[in-house]
């Protein structure tokens, strides 16, 4: 929010540019995400705080930000798998992968989730490497149309 | 408000991360150690952006302002005041601090 209380909409570019800059002076960085590729974990509009890679080890189930490789866009998913070179990163409500990721690509771990004012505790835990393993077999997508279920039933017979 | 001394001299904080962002110039500080754009974010527009990238730590405010009276040939009374006014505030939020 700028001081005159205007929202300040920032590109990935830009996302990118503060984040890598903030990491340079040793510091966390704090921003509101858009979309719904990480449902139920990372809604839209949730807040997530991002370290710098560099500091800690990523093992499968935390949630990386990234740039695209090919479209260069900011993306913050799951990892679902890796190698000595490599993460496969995947939305957890994405029915395809994000593809292979170089190591150099991944620009920041998220440490933390909060909504609506609270902290998030749900998805970055132990229980991430279970969701990992749930999302490679698409379950989340999948509970997100059943969800949905109830509402369409209702047009189509009420 | 901080008494703004011609004779000093001012430069960004070492606690604020400044960016050109679409032709705005934005400045995140940085609080306990998180570059937070939840947080306050301060944009300056064109004429903030020439004052402000003239705090450099080296020269004293005066030279500032004598300077932006030359560039844009306005008068020194109009450049002190544009000038003393943006240092004042971002002084009061540590967006700069005074070197000498």
């Amino acid at each position: 929010m700028t001081q005159d209380g205007n929202e300040l909409l920032l590109s990935s570019e830009a996302c990118v540019d503060l984040m890598k800059t903030a990491f340079e002076k040793h510091a966390f960085f704090r921003m509101r995400v858009k979309g719904f590729s990480m449902w139920p974990f990372i809604k839209n509009r949730d807040i997530v705080t991002i370290c710098a890679p560099a500091h800690i080890n990523i093992y499968t189930g935390m949630v990386a930000a990234f740039s695209h490789p090919k479209t260069k866009k900011l993306i913050i998913h799951r990892v679902i798998g890796r190698n000595s070179l490599h993460f496969y990163i995947k939305g957890d409500n994405v029915t395809g992968p994000d593809g292979v990721i170089p190591m150099q690509d991944i620009i920041g771990i998220i440490t933390g989730v909060e909504r609506h004012g609270k902290k998030c505790l749900c998805g970055l835990g132990i229980e991430r490497h279970v969701i990992a393993l749930l999302s490679r077999i698409n379950l989340f997508p999948s509970l997100l149309r059943l969800r949905k279920l109830p509402m369409f039933l209702k047009r189509r017979f009420i | 408000m901080p008494k703004i001394k011609l004779e000093s001299i001012y430069a960004s904080s070492e606690d604020v991360v400044v960016r050109d962002i679409h032709g705005e110039t934005v400045i995140v500080p940085i609080t306990s150690s998180v570059v937070d754009t939840e947080g306050a974010i301060f944009t300056l527009n064109e004429t903030g952006k020439a004052i402000f990238n003239k705090l450099d730590g080296k020269r004293k405010l005066m030279a500032v302002i004598n300077q932006l009276t030359e560039e844009y040939e306005v008068s020194f009374e109009k450049a002190r005041d544009n000038t003393v006014g943006l240092v004042e505030q971002l002084l009061e939020k540590k967006i700069i601090v005074e070197k000498g």
